[in-house]
C-alpha cells in the first residue's frame, strides 16, 4: 500500500512537475517577448468578417512584471468581403498592471500604457463590418438602451496615445470625411460605473465634402477635455474641454445624460473669444464663395452660451448667451455702403419648444460709415412669435455722405447734417392684426443743420437749422432761416417756419392710408407759423412778404388766425376759417371761408394790375351749351373762371386804398365767392370825393359768356370826380360834364361780356339815379349857345337849385325819365332818350317864363330843334298828371326807390 | 218792337265796351304773344305766366341765358318790367320799358316806344 501510494505520489509528483515545466516553459516562451505573431493571426482570423495580418507581436511579461504588455508592429485588418485595408497601424502597445489586477479584490485593471503610431482606419467600412459581425451572430442586438458596461470593475488608462492615424469615412449616401494626421492623447480611470478622464487630440487636416460638393478641406482641428461620467445614469460631465478649428478655439463644459424617454439632458456652456471675422470669412466653403465674392470683413466675435434642456422627443434645448462683436468693418459689392465701423453687443434667450419664447436684448449697436453713424439698443421679445420689440435708435449723418448712396435718377444733391434720435416700440402681431396704428408706437426727433440741397438743378433749399419731431400720430417741424428756390416759379426765404401735425386715428384703423376719408378717419390737427418770409414767383409781379403766419387746422376747419403780407406798396392781414375741406375733397360739397381783410394801405390800381390775368392759363373749357356763333376771336379771350367748389366770404377794412387815381377810406364790406360766382357786397368806403357803397357780382358760367353785375352808390361826391372816377358816366350823362358840385349816384347795372371782357350789348341792363343840389353850370360852348338863346342874364349865376334824374339802361338805349331844371328865369322839365353811338332824342318842356315843349334830336354836333307840344308840364303836380304823366311817375319812382333801397345807413 | 229792344240792346253793349276804351286805344289778345319771336338775330319768347326772355345770338346769347323780364299787356301799353340780378339787401333795380302795340296778329307783332322807335317780330313756329 506504501508502495503503491509512494508510486502514486511519485507519479503525481512527476506529472505536477512536468505541468509545471510544461507551463514554466509555455510561458517563458509566451511571456517572455518571443514572436507570437503567427498565433495571435491564427486565433484572430477565426471569425470571418475582418482578416489579420501581423509583421509580429509579442506579449511580455517577466521583463516588465508586474505590467504585462503586448506589441503588436505592422498590424493589418482588411474585410475580408472587399479585401480592402480597413484598418493597420505600424505600431500598437499596450500594458497592464498585471499584479494589481490579480491581486485586487473587485477585478481593478491598471493600464499603464496604450500608444498606436502611424494609424489608418477606414470607419466607414469598419462600421459596415461591424454591421455584418452583429448581424450575422446570434449576440443579441444591442440598443441604445442596454446597459453599459465595463469587462472590469476599475480601470485606469493613464498613457493612451494614436500619433499620426489618418481616419477615413465615407457613406453610402455621397458623405466624404477624413482625417489626417491624428494625434491623441488620453487617460481614463473608471471605477464601477464611474469613470473620469481627458483626453488631447489634434487633427492636421480635416476634410469633408457631401455629394463631391467640399464644404472642408485640410482644416487643423483641435480638441482636448478633462471629463468624468456615471455609466450608470449615462452622464457625462465635461470638466474642461477646448475645441478649435484652424486659429479659432472655444471651450465646452457642463453636463449631458440620459433623461426618460430617450432625450439627452444637457447643461452645456461654451465660451468662444475674439473670433476673427475676417479669417472666418476665409472658412467659407467653396461653394458660397462667389455669394462674398469682394466682400471683405473686419472684426472680433466672442460668444458666451449655454444650453440647457433636453434634446429628443420633440425638445431641444433653450440657448441662452451673450455675443459680443467690437472692431468690425464690412465692404461689399453689393451693398452701396461701405461699413467702416461696426460693434454689436447683445445677449439672447432661445426656447423653441412648445410655449417658448425667443427673445434678443441688443445693449449696443452701432455702424458707422464715413462720417455716418447708427447707434441702437433695446430688445424683442418672442422674436418667432409676437414679436415685440422696444428700440432707440439714433444716427448722424453727413448728407453729403448718404447721397451717393442715392440712386442717381433722383438727381438730388446737398450738404448739411443730420442728428436723429429715435424710439420704436410694438408688437408685430399687432401691427398685423390692427395695422400700424395698432401695433407700433414711434416717436423720434431729427435736428438737421446746415442744410444746403439742390434736385434735378432746378430746385433748391436750404436752412441752418430744421427740427423735426416725429411720432405715431403727430408731427413737429421747426426751420430756422431757411430758403427755398424752384426756378422761376418760387423763390421763399423765412426766418422761422414752425409745423405742428398731430393725427388721431381710431384703432380701427387697418392701414396707414386707407383708400378713402383719409382727412375724417385722421382726425388731423396742424398747426403752423411763419415769420419774416418773402415770396418771388412768376405768377406775382411783385414779391409778396410775409411778416407773420399762424394758422391751425383742426376738425375740418383751417383757422387763420393771423397773416400779415406785404405786396408792392399795398400790406393787409388776412384771417379767419375755411371749413368743409374734407367734404370739398371728397366732393360732397363746397369750401367754406370766411376771412377778414384787414389793411391800413392798399394800392388797389396796382393789386388789380398785379392779379390781372391771373388764372387763365389752363382754364376750364366753354359749357356745352355754348353757342355755335362763338367766333375765332371770342375763342381767343382767356377771361378769369371764377372757382367752383369754394365758398369765400371776405370782410374787408381797408383804412386807406388808392382806386383810379382817388385815396379812398375807410373802405368796408364783403367779398363772397360762392362756387362760380364772385360777389363784392355792400363794399362801403370814403373817398375825399364821396362816400361809396359797392355791391358787385362776376359769374363765369362759360368762356364766352360772363356777367358783371353792380350796385353802385355815391352819396355827397363832387361831380367831375364823379365823372374821374366813372368815366363811363360821362357817356351814360353827357350833361354831368357840364355841372360842378355835390351829387348822389345810384347805379344798379348788369351786362354780359365775351371772353375779351366786351359788352354784350344786348345784354346791358341798368338803372341809375343822379341827385344834386346848388349844382353850377361850368362855361361850355353849350352852355353859352344855350344862355344866349335863351336870353340869359348875364349876371345871374348859373346854378341849378336842384337836380333829380332817373335813368334806365337797356342795350344801347339810355332813357333819361322827366326831371326838373331851374336856372334864370328858367324852369324846364328835361326828358329824352340818349344812344351809345351818342346821338341823342330830347324833350324839354320850357315851365317858366313861357310854357312850350322843345323836341332836340341829333348827335352834339349836328343838334336840330323843333317846338312840340309840353308833355310832361303837371309831372310834379299829382292832382293834375295826365295817365301819360302818372305812368311815367310810377315807373321813375318804381326805378328810384328800387335803386335806393339797397342803400346802407352809416353812422357817422 | 223785338227788333227795337234788340238794337237799343246793342247800342248800350256797343256804348258800355266803348267807354271801357281810352279814346284812339286798341286791344289786343295777349294769348297771340305766347310763344317766340325773332326779328334778325334778336329773339323774344313770352310765357303764359307773363314771364319772357330775350336773347341775341349775334352776341353768342342762348335762349337759357337771355334777359327774363315780366310783361303785361293792357290794351295796346306793352310793359316789360327787367329786374337786375344782383341782390342787395333782397332789393334789385328794376329796369321798365313801355312799349305801344302796332300790330299783333298769330304770325306778326310790332310795337314802337314813346320815342317812336318801332320793333317788329315775326312768330317762330
Amino acid at each position: 500500500m506504501k508502495s503503491f501510494l509512494k508510486i502514486f505520489f511519485i507519479s503525481i509528483g512527476s506529472l505536477l512537475i512536468l505541468v509545471l515545466v510544461a507551463l514554466s516553459v509555455c510561458a517563458a516562451t509566451v511571456f517572455s517577448g518571443k514572436n507570437i505573431a503567427p498565433l495571435l493571426a491564427r486565433q484572430l482570423n477565426k471569425q470571418e468578417i475582418f482578416g489579420f495580418q501581423l509583421d509580429s507581436a509579442a506579449l511580455v511579461l517577466w521583463d516588465t512584471f508586474p505590467e504585462l504588455s503586448l506589441h503588436l508592429v505592422n498590424l493589418k485588418i482588411t474585410d475580408n468581403l472587399s479585401q480592402s485595408m480597413v484598418f493597420s497601424a505600424g505600431d500598437v502597445f499596450a500594458a497592464v498592471d498585471l499584479k494589481a489586477f490579480l491581486s485586487s479584490s473587485n477585478g481593478e485593471l491598471i493600464v499603464r500604457k496604450v500608444s498606436l503610431d502611424d494609424v489608418y482606419a477606414d470607419a466607414g467600412s469598419i462600421m459596415l463590418c461591424i454591421d455584418r459581425m452583429n448581424t450575422g451572430s446570434d449576440t443579441p442586438g444591442t440598443d441604445g438602451n442596454a446597459e453599459l458596461a465595463l469587462p472590469f470593475a476599475i480601470m485606469t488608462a493613464s498613457d493612451v496615445s494614436v500619433k499620426d492615424a489618418d481616419i477615413l469615412y465615407r457613406s453610402e449616401d455621397g458623405l466624404d470625411a477624413a482625417i489626417r494626421k491624428l494625434s491623441l492623447t488620453a487617460n481614463l480611470n473608471a471605477s464601477g460605473q464611474e469613470a473620469e478622464g481627458g483626453f488631447s487630440a489634434d487633427i492636421h487636416g480635416f476634410t469633408f465634402s457631401i455629394n463631391d460638393t467640399s464644404y472642408c478641406r485640410d482644416l487643423p482641428l483641435h480638441a482636448e477635455m478633462i471629463f468624468k461620467s456615471d455609466l450608470g445614469s449615462k452622464a457625462l460631465n465635461i470638466v474642461e474641454s477646448a475645441f478649435g478649428f484652424d486659429s479659432f478655439r472655444f471651450s465646452l463644459t457642463g453636463d449631458i445624460s440620459m433623461a426618460e424617454g430617450g432625450c439627452i439632458s444637457m447643461n452645456l456652456n461654451t465660451k468662444l473669444k475674439e473670433w476673427k471675422v475676417k479669417e472666418l470669412l476665409a472658412l467659407v466653403p467653396e461653394v458660397y464663395r462667389e455669394r462674398i465674392a469682394g466682400m471683405s470683413a473686419e472684426g472680433n466675435l466672442s460668444l458666451d452660451a449655454n444650453a440647457g434642456g433636453r434634446l429628443g422627443n420633440g425638445y431641444v434645448p433653450v440657448i441662452t448667451g451673450k455675443m459680443l462683436l467690437e472692431g468690425s468693418s464690412f465692404r461689399s459689392p453689393s451693398v452701396p455702403v461701405d461699413i467702416g465701423g461696426c460693434g454689436l453687443n447683445m445677449s439672447f434667450h432661445a426656447d423653441f419648444n412648445e410655449n417658448g419664447k425667443t427673445c434678443l436684448h441688443v445693449d449696443t449697436l452701432y455702424v458707422s460709415s464715413g462720417p455716418n453713424r447708427l447707434f441702437a439698443s433695446g430688445s424683442a421679445d418672442d422674436v418667432f412669435g409676437k414679436l415685440e420689440f422696444d428700440f432707440d435708435v439714433g444716427s448722424c449723418a453727413e448728407l453729403a455722405g448718404i447721397i451717393p448712396y442715392l440712386p442717381d435718377s433722383l438727381g438730388i444733391r446737398g450738404n448739411g447734417r443730420v442728428e436723429l434720435e429715435a424710439a420704436l416700440r410694438g408688437n408685430l402681431a399687432g401691427i398685423i392684426e390692427k395695422g400700424i396704428r395698432g401695433g407700433l408706437d414711434a416717436s423720434g426727433t431729427a435736428s438737421l443743420s446746415g442744410i444746403d440741397m439742390e434736385y434735378c438743378d432746378t430746385v433748391s433749399f436750404r436752412a441752418d437749422a430744421m427740427t423735426v419731431d416725429i411720432g405715431m400720430d403727430s408731427l413737429a417741424l421747426v426751420i430756422a432761416d431757411a430758403g427755398l428756390k424752384a426756378g422761376n416759379l418760387v423763390d421763399a426765404n423765412f426766418s422761422r417756419m414752425g409745423l405742428g401735425l398731430s393725427l388721431s386715428v381710431p384703432d380701427s384703423a387697418k392701414t396707414l392710408f386707407p383708400a378713402s376719408g383719409t382727412m375724417a378717419l385722421w382726425s388731423p390737427r396742424l398747426s403752423a407759423e411763419l415769420e419774416n418770409g418773402m415770396i418771388k414767383s412768376f405768377f406775382l409781379p411783385e414779391s409778396l412778404n410775409i411778416s407773420a403766419l399762424d394758422f391751425s387746422y383742426a376738425d375740418d376747419t383751417l383757422a387763420l388766425s393771423k397773416g400779415g403780407f406785404a405786396m408792392g406798396k399795398s400790406d393787409f392781414i388776412l384771417s379767419g376759417t375755411v371749413t368743409d375741406i374734407s367734404k370739398a375733397i371728397s366732393g360732397q360739397g363746397l369750401v367754406n371761408a370766411d376771412m377778414d381783410f384787414d389793411s391800413e394801405y392798399s394800392d388797389i390800381d396796382e393789386l388789380l394790375s398785379f392779379f390781372s390775368g391771373m388764372g387763365r392759363d389752363g382754364d376750364t373749357s366753354d359749357d356745352a351749351s355754348a353757342g355755335d356763333t362763338a367766333t375765332d376771336e371770342d375763342i381767343e379771350g382767356n377771361p378769369f373762371m371764377v372757382p367752383e367748389g369754394i365758398r369765400i366770404n371776405i370782410n374787408t377794412d381797408i383804412k386807406k386804398a388808392v382806386a383810379y387815381g382817388n385815396t379812398i377810406e375807410n373802405i368796408g364790406g364783403r367779398v363772397n365767392i360762392n362756387d362760380g360766382t364772385a360777389i363784392i357786397r355792400q363794399l362801403g368806403f370814403t373817398s375825399d370825393a364821396a362816400r361809396m357803397q359797392l355791391t358787385a357780382m362776376y359769374k363765369s358760367p362759360r368762356k364766352n359768356h360772363l356777367f358783371v353785375g353792380l350796385d353802385f352808390h355815391l352819396m355827397d361826391i363832387e361831380i367831375d370826380k364823379l365823372i374821374r372816377m366813372v368815366p363811363k358816366i360821362d357817356s351814360l350823362v353827357p350833361m354831368l360834364k357840364s355841372f360842378s358840385g355835390q351829387a348822389e349816384f345810384h347805379l344798379g347795372l348788369e351786362t354780359n361780356l365775351n371772353s375779351r371782357y366786351e359788352l354784350k350789348k344786348s345784354t346791358i341792363l341798368g338803372a341809375a339815379s343822379i341827385e344834386g343840389k346848388n349844382l353850377v353850370v361850368l362855361d361850355s360852348d353849350t352852355f353859352d349857345k344855350i344862355a344866349k338863346m335863351l336870353k340869359f342874364r348875364k349876371s345871374s349865376k348859373n346854378i341849378i337849385d336842384s337836380l333829380a334824374v332817373d335813368m334806365t339802361v337797356f342795350r344801347d338805349e339810355i332813357d333819361v325819365y322827366p326831371f326838373v331844371v331851374s336856372m334864370d328865369n328858367y324852369k324846364a322839365i328835361l326828358s329824352g332818350r340818349h344812344n351809345l353811338d351818342m346821338s341823342f332824342n330830347y324833350h324839354v318842356d320850357c315851365l317858366s317864363p313861357i310854357r312850350l315843349g322843345l323836341d332836340v334830336k341829333g348827335t352834339l354836333g349836328n343838334l336840330k330843334f323843333g317846338l312840340t307840344p309840353t308833355r310832361y308840364k303837371n309831372l310834379f303836380v299829382p292832382e293834375r298828371r295826365n295817365d301819360l304823366q302818372e305812368r311815367t311817375m310810377n315807373l321813375m319812382n318804381l326805378i328810384n326807390s328800387s335803386l335806393k333801397s339797397t342803400v346802407v345807413e352809416t353812422s357817422e | 218792337m223785338k227788333k227795337t229792344v234788340l238794337i237799343a240792346l246793342a247800342s248800350f253793349l256797343v256804348i258800355c265796351i266803348t267807354s271801357c276804351i281810352k279814346d284812339g286805344e286798341q286791344s289786343f289778345d295777349e294769348g297771340l304773344l305766347y310763344g317766340k319771336w325773332q326779328s334778325g338775330t334778336l329773339h323774344y319768347r313770352y310765357d303764359t305766366d307773363h314771364t319772357g326772355v330775350t336773347w341775341d345770338l349775334a352776341d353768342d346769347v342762348m335762349e337759357n341765358e337771355g334777359k327774363k323780364f315780366s310783361w303785361s299787356l293792357i290794351n295796346e301799353e306793352f310793359t316789360h318790367i327787367y329786374v337786375t340780378e344782383i341782390n342787395a339787401y333782397g332789393t334789385k333795380a328794376s329796369i321798365p320799358k313801355v312799349y305801344t302795340v302796332i300790330v299783333l296778329t298769330a304770325t306778326r307783332l310790332e310795337y314802337e316806344d314813346d320815342f317812336g322807335k318801332t320793333f317788329s317780330f315775326t312768330k317762330v313756329k
